[in-house]
């Protein structure tokens, strides 16, 4: 039985390559692979797990991922991301001005949006319009930052009109506050 | 004036017309004030009731604007309004919380406390009082206390006794939405 020759294997196959390429030859080749090499991902797992953690930690929240920055009748607009109420701009007044009739409550819970078209977030303080008849247009139910009703201080729910005249609720506007980066 | 001058001075007229005209055509972004960490903290732990600036309703809220340092006047304002209960039992930090309060009893709460000399709160110091928040009941009458020791020990302004005095109807209870 003839046994492996290892010996006489790996000097026919240095002699071969040795024979068929020339020693600059086989340095400019090493030579590329070393100046390619970074330009391939080297650990191409750990770099999906990266990109996967990265997708799962999108930017904003839901509110503001869908919000849009035009239409402040709309209860997608960016600065109604924790609103509770009407909205009243849709009352006769804006944003940040009550409807003839109704007069702006002092106190109110300040939240924070981001606005999708700088990615920044703003503080926003949700004041109610205090002392006419609810408006009941433009409703909206939105809960970014807003907290349950033991932390009454961040509730949307509870009616801001602390040191009006009236406690009667008609609409809610979203005041711009300052920018929070 | 030669004419090399004459040349120079009606190009830099021209081009404040063209920066005025251009000025005009392009309405100014509304300015949008930059708030510090501290400001940040302050407006959505306390400032919805107190107001941006400090002011709000002052018989429903206490006026923190140019009165919150005369409670450094005494140990005993100085200690009432970190243990007051939303305060010392918001959920900022220990170090946040020191923080807010060297601000809003320093730069908001006017030169009252600064100018007599008193020394800022320690973050120990915040953390040791905010362990034992007010639990009395009665915590206006108890407020009218500590303001009444810190007018008889200072000249401390007259708005500090505006809170509690008389409540404004609607001040009740909150209500929910229907």
């Amino acid at each position: 039985m003839k046994r492996l020759d290892v010996d006489n294997l790996g000097e026919r196959l240095t002699r071969r390559l040795a024979g068929r390429l020339s020693r600059r030859s086989a340095l400019a080749r090493l030579g590329a692979l070393l100046v390619a090499a970074p330009a391939f991902p080297l650990l191409p797992v750990q770099r999906a797990r990266a990109a996967d953690a990265a997708q799962s930690k999108p930017k904003g929240t839901d509110f503001s991922r869908a919000a849009q920055t035009h239409d402040d009748k709309a209860c997608n607009y960016w600065r109604y991301c924790g609103i509770d109420g009407n909205l009243c701009s849709c009352c006769g007044g804006s944003m940040h001005s009550c409807p003839p009739g109704s007069q702006p409550s002092p106190t109110s819970w300040i939240g924070s949006c981001i606005n999708p078209d700088d990615d920044r977030a703003y503080l926003i303080a949700y004041r109610d319009c205090c002392g006419a008849k609810e408006c009941n247009h433009c409703s909206c139910l939105n809960t970014d930052h807003a907290m349950p009703i033991y932390r009454p201080q961040a509730n949307n729910h509870v009616i801001w009109c602390f040191g009006t005249q009236s406690f009667e609720y008609h609409c809610s506007m979203a005041v711009l506050v300052g920018l929070a980066q | 004036m030669s004419i090399r001058l004459a040349l120079a001075l009606a190009s830099c007229a021209l081009a404040g017309v063209a920066a005025g005209a251009a000025g005009a055509a392009v309405p100014a972004k509304p300015a949008v004030s930059r708030l510090t960490a501290v400001q940040v903290a302050y407006l959505t732990s306390c400032g919805g009731c107190h107001g941006v600036e400090g002011s709000s309703a002052p018989h429903a809220v206490p006026t923190l604007r140019h009165l919150t340092g005369s409670f450094l006047c005494t140990r005993q304002g100085r200690q009432f309004i970190v243990r007051l209960p939303d305060v010392a039992l918001s959920s900022l930090s220990d170090r946040m919380l020191t923080r807010v309060m060297n601000w809003v009893v320093f730069d908001l709460g006017g030169p009252a406390a600064a100018g007599r000399g008193a020394r800022p709160y320690t973050v120990a110091e915040v953390a040791r009082l905010r362990r034992e928040p007010l639990t009395q009941t009665g915590l206006t009458a108890y407020r009218e206390q500590v303001v009444a020791h810190v007018e008889a020990r200072c000249a401390a302004p007259a708005g500090l006794n505006v809170y509690g005095a008389a409540y404004g109807p609607g001040v009740k209870s909150p209500s929910p939405k229907g």
